[in-house]
């Protein structure tokens, strides 16, 4: 009796105990983007999309580009309460949930694929102002821009970009393949 | 109903009995509080540690780990030009670029023990405002500030190590330069020198974190775009209340084995405590007949049986209060990322009469219940 009732106990605290840690991750905005946000979403994406990994390597800053992916390449793709987020490149990095036999809880963190191909797969994607400062609304949930959404976005290369990093300022982000 | 006064003159019929069951509910109590002190103590050490004005700078992918993290030596530079916001003491920018490394520390005596080393710079100061330096002077090159717990993860004396005394890490001589204290937070258990001096004998070339004081928690979002805006620099932003919160959901499997260990023990001492009230409550069923056949009901009966238990269990609490005030309160409990005060606040208090409540009403049905079982003649008889 002694035995079953201190197994029990010991059970249940144990059980208690394995709790899953929890990945802290921006909330989707339930309410309408303003007038900025709200246009780039609205316009539509100019010319053929090319892929991140090869834009970063010719591209100079206050260059026009046209650029596909989706958003993934962080456990927290998305800028807390800002108009940022991290867009990857589909041809270097494949979300883990998509490998065989991979049940991922956070398939857009890309995991699986090396530090050096989330390097170079990735770009951050903002949307300024006029006072060039990122909006400072967030931007999940906007126009169907979510975690691994597929997205075609188009803007200019920020200031400061460079070969190792690119920083997209979009005009146009449209979702769906 | 029975007069309170035949419960409390019966506790001191035999006394053995009446020492056993206050014995027995005293360990059970006194494990209770301990048990609610150290988690209250490990919980309160972790959430204190963490500042809502600051923000840590750790390497992608190392998020759950300081020691593991990576992150180049510019960062703190172009962090503190980048992210608006950021604390301002004298026109210096709260920006602290740190190390963390776990090594051994060789003492005065020969001997040498683990230790967390933070390598920090001035600005510590100013980010970690809760850093108070108590004895001594901030470290210079070649010397160690030594936190005010750290004799008790070291495993030596509390006045082992005095300013002017020489350690060592990796052989390499070193002198404490002071003290410090940071009140309820893991820092009083580390050892701080400088980043200079730690990025050399722990043989790295990058910094293990960047933390930024914000003059508004709110500005968080600006350390999380400057770390997206700079892929290159491979960094995550992570509130440090969160990072210590991760830090406590980690600990949380030890905080259950506190548990499981106290309760393990409280059980057996709680099966003690029942057989010895069913070996005293038996031994009055006829007692029990003879006060039904005059006219006092079952309900009555067992209603006084639990006064009776009560009073012994609470004063098994009381014991187990004495004692934990005696010997738990303000100890110090070390564990792998530092040390932390037990203190028998309200909380183990609570706990602690609760479970002498509980005892006295829970232990005291089971074998009243039985005592009480038999029909009226048989018990007369008995």
């Amino acid at each position: 009796m002694i035995v079953k009732h201190t197994t029990l106990l010991f059970a249940a605290v144990l059980l208690a105990a394995c709790e899953k840690s929890e990945i802290v991750q921006s909330t989707p905005r339930a309410d309408a983007p303003g007038a900025a946000l709200a246009a780039v979403i609205e316009a539509r994406p100019e010319g053929e999309a090319s892929p991140i990994h090869l834009v970063r390597q010719t591209v100079q800053p206050g260059d026009r580009v046209t650029v596909r992916g989706r958003v993934m390449g962080n456990p927290s793709p998305f800028v807390e309460g800002r108009s940022a987020f991290i867009l990857g490149d589909p041809e270097v990095l494949t979300p883990c949930n998509e490998r065989p036999d991979d049940s991922c809880e956070t398939p857009w963190d890309n995991c699986c694929d090396s530090k050096e191909d989330v390097q170079r797969g990735t770009a951050t994607i903002q949307v300024v102002g006029e006072d060039g400062r990122v909006l400072k609304e967030g931007i999940e949930g906007v126009g169907g821009i979510e975690k691994l959404a597929k997205l075609t976005v188009s803007g200019t290369v920020a200031e400061g970009s460079s070969a190792e990093l690119l920083v997209i300022n979009a005009t146009a982000i449209e979702a769906g393949d | 109903m029975l007069p309170f006064s035949y419960a409390a003159r019966n506790l001191f019929r035999s006394k053995p009995r009446l020492l056993q069951t206050i014995g027995g509910s005293a360990l059970v109590v006194l494990l209770v509080m301990a048990a609610v002190a150290i988690n209250q103590g490990m919980k309160r050490v972790l959430s204190a540690s963490g500042s809502p004005h600051n923000v840590i700078l750790l390497g992608a992918g190392s998020e759950e780990s300081v020691q593991r993290s990576e992150v180049p030596e510019r960062a703190a530079g172009i962090a503190a030009a980048s992210i608006p916001g950021i604390s301002e003491n004298l026109g210096v920018r709260a920006v602290s670029g740190e190390i963390f490394y776990m090594s051994y520390l060789g003492l005065p005596d020969g001997g040498r023990a683990e230790a967390t080393f933070r390598g920090v710079s001035p600005a510590a100061l100013h980010v970690h405002s809760e850093v108070r330096v108590a004895r001594g002077e901030f470290p210079r090159p070649g010397q160690v500030m030594v936190g005010r717990l750290a004799w008790r993860t070291l495993g030596i004396d509390e006045d082992a190590l005095q300013v002017g005394s020489e350690v060592s890490i990796h052989g390499q001589s070193m002198v404490v330069s002071g003290f410090f204290a940071a009140p309820g937070t893991v820092y009083e258990s580390e050892i701080w020198t400088t980043v200079g001096d730690l990025r050399v004998l722990a043989q790295r070339e990058t910094l293990s974190c960047v933390v930024i004081r914000l003059d508004d928690p709110a500005d968080f979002s600006e350390a999380d775009l400057f770390a997206k805006q700079r892929l290159d620099l491979e960094l995550t932003a992570l509130r440090e209340t969160d990072y210590y919160g991760k830090l406590s959901s980690f600990f949380s499997p030890l905080r259950a084995m506190v548990w499981v260990t106290a309760g393990l023990i409280a059980a057996g001492a709680l099966f003690g405590g029942f057989n010895t009230l069913y070996a005293a409550f038996a031994s009055r069923v006829r007692e029990m007949g003879t006060l039904q056949a005059i006219g006092f009901g079952r309900g009555t009966l067992i209603w006084s049986l639990v006064q009776e238990s009560t009073l012994a269990c609470l004063g098994g609490a009381l014991v187990a209060s004495l004692l934990a005030v005696w010997f738990f309160d303000g100890a110090t409990v070390p564990f792998s990322i530092g040390a932390f005060a037990i203190e028998i606040g309200p909380g183990a208090a609570i706990a602690g009469i609760g479970t002498g409540l509980l005892l006295g009403l829970a232990g005291a049905l089971p074998p009243a219940v039985r005592c009480l079982k038999p029909p009226l003649p048989v018990a007369l008889r008995m």
